[in-house]
């Protein structure tokens, strides 16, 4: 999948590969994952199937 | 009647199907866009007449008679007549240094990962306890991980003593025969103590898990699993055991009107999940529930019981922080940061610890054994936190 991350532009296969030490749980328990997509704040981006084209960035 | 199963694994698709066959009106509400739960993610067809299934919809609270949910179409309630809590478990990390970092995740979300067809890394360490660290040992290999190791911190011949509860279920002896490529790959009385880059302190433990011997392996990811956590928030005042949810024989709560099935319950297995569920289903539904699954329940429990004795986590894992590892991952707490508090309470407020976004799901259980204050279960009101906005905007009326 093509997306946009933090303002660049990435190639993954599922978000996982862009939250290194913040996916953790995997099953929207932890939060460890939330993130702005799409321009939608607080979402748990492990359940959140990625699509072309998505915008993604990480809140501190 | 409305029957309201919450979980759409194998304990809620039982308890759903099973109360719709009683004759109930059932709505079967589920946070994913399709059933299944942990253990089929996704691949369960579920069509039942009946049953009126709410995809992507997160029930974050229940408040008497209703259900606060969230879902595509915003924030509503539901009533119910009766309630099945099905909502699974997650698995329980242990800290040690490293594991706030990159290149650490839970067992349970390789697992996840590993069932959309990902994963993460070339050389992978599954760590932990229990019989489910095979499954996904045997899953990241398939994917073409090489892995390192598969490491239970438990001796095999606690299971010595456990003959009743394996005589009693012996087809979960032929589960473990489809996991035989790991095997060689499985050490026990092992676990990983620190990573620090690619660089994995795996140790020997002696019977308490205190580390006895130590050598370095070369892993990128290190997949975390020492037994489950039940999902338990939506009863925060309901009577629980080690934080899973007590129940009778007709899996009732001890909350009027509500009932409980699967892995809030204990830890026992797709199969007794489904037993459960279709006890809680008929009982629900104003029905006696038929023998079989009461039977099948009753053998069920022999082997969860057994399992959590056989892998309960032994105190030596505290050992393996230093003063510096982080202990809450939300709020970055350390082990030198716990302070010395009586009460689950004072030791939030006075430390920060599970005060942050994942409530202490992951880390409360931990900080009270490493502070010896006594676990609270987890008993938070609101589920999923919400941004505020959708709190003030939730309509009143009850469909
Ligand atoms: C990540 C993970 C992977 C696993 N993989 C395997 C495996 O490969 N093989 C195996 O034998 N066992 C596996 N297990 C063990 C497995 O969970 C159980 O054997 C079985 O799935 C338990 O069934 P259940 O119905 O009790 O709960 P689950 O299957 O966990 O189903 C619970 C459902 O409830 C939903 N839910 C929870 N809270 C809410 C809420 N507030 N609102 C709405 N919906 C909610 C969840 O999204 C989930 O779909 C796994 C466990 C986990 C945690
Ligand atoms: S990885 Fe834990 S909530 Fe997403």
């Amino acid at each position: 999948m093509k997306v946009t991350f933090n303002g660049l532009r990435r190639e993954v296969a599922h978000v996982a590969e862009l939250l290194p030490g913040r996916y953790f749980c995997g099953i929207g328990v932890c939060f460890g994952c939330v993130a702005e997509i799409n321009g939608v704040p607080e979402v748990r981006a492990c359940r959140h199937p990625l699509r072309d084209g998505d915008v993604i960035r990480t809140q501190s | 009647m409305r029957v309201v199963v919450v979980g759409a694994g194998p304990a809620g698709m039982a308890a759903a199907r099973t109360a719709a066959d009683a004759g109930a009106e059932v709505v079967m509400v589920d946070s994913e866009p399709e059933a299944g739960g942990q253990y089929l993610r996704g691949r369960a067809r579920f069509e039942h007449p009946g049953v009126t299934h709410l995809k992507n919809t997160e029930v974050w609270m229940v408040e008497g008679d209703s259900l606060h949910l969230r879902g595509p179409g915003g924030a509503r309630l539901l009533r119910f007549d009766a309630l099945v809590i099905a909502t699974g478990a997650y698995d329980r990390p242990l800290p040690f240094p490293g594991w706030d970092g990159p290149g650490v995740i839970t067992a349970g979300a390789a697992q996840a990962l590993a069932k959309q067809g990902v994963t993460l890394a070339g050389r992978v360490i599954v760590t932990g306890t229990g019989p489910f660290l095979l499954p996904v040992a045997t899953a990241l290999q398939d994917l073409g991980s090489t892995l390192v190791g598969v490491y239970e911190a438990s001796s095999p011949t606690r299971w010595l003593r456990e003959a009743k509860a394996i005589t009693a279920n012996r087809h979960k002896i032929g589960e473990l025969a489809s996991y035989r490529k790991v095997l060689p790959r499985l050490e026990t009385r092992t676990a990983v103590i620190a990573k620090h880059g690619d660089r994995v302190t795996v140790a020997k433990l002696d019977s308490q898990w205190r580390p006895i011997s130590h050598r370095t392996e070369h892993a990128d990811l290190v997949c975390v699993g020492y037994g489950f956590l039940p999902r338990t928030d939506l009863l925060p005042n309901a009577s629980r055991t080690h934080d899973f949810l007590d129940v009778d024989d007709h899996q009732r709560t001890s909350v009027a009107n509500v009932y409980a099935a699967g892995e809030v319950t204990g830890i026992g297995g797709a199969d007794l999940a489904e037993a459960e569920g279709v006890v809680a289903g008929a009982a629900a539904a104003g029905r006696r529930p038929p023998a079989k699954a009461l039977e099948a329940v009753r053998r069920g429990r022999l082997f969860a019981a057994a399992l959590a004795r056989a892998h309960e986590v032994q105190p030596g894992w505290q050992t393996w922080l230093h003063p510096d590892t982080t202990v809450c991952r939300c709020e970055k707490v350390r082990l030198e940061d716990l302070t010395d508090a009586t009460s689950m309470r004072e030791l939030k407020l006075t430390s920060r610890v599970a005060l942050g976004r994942c409530q202490g799901r992951i880390c409360a259980r931990n900080a009270a054994e490493l502070t010896g204050v006594p676990f609270d279960g987890q008993r938070r009101v609101i589920a999923v936190p919400i941004p505020l906005g959708e709190l003030a905007e939730l309509p009143e009326d009850k469909s």
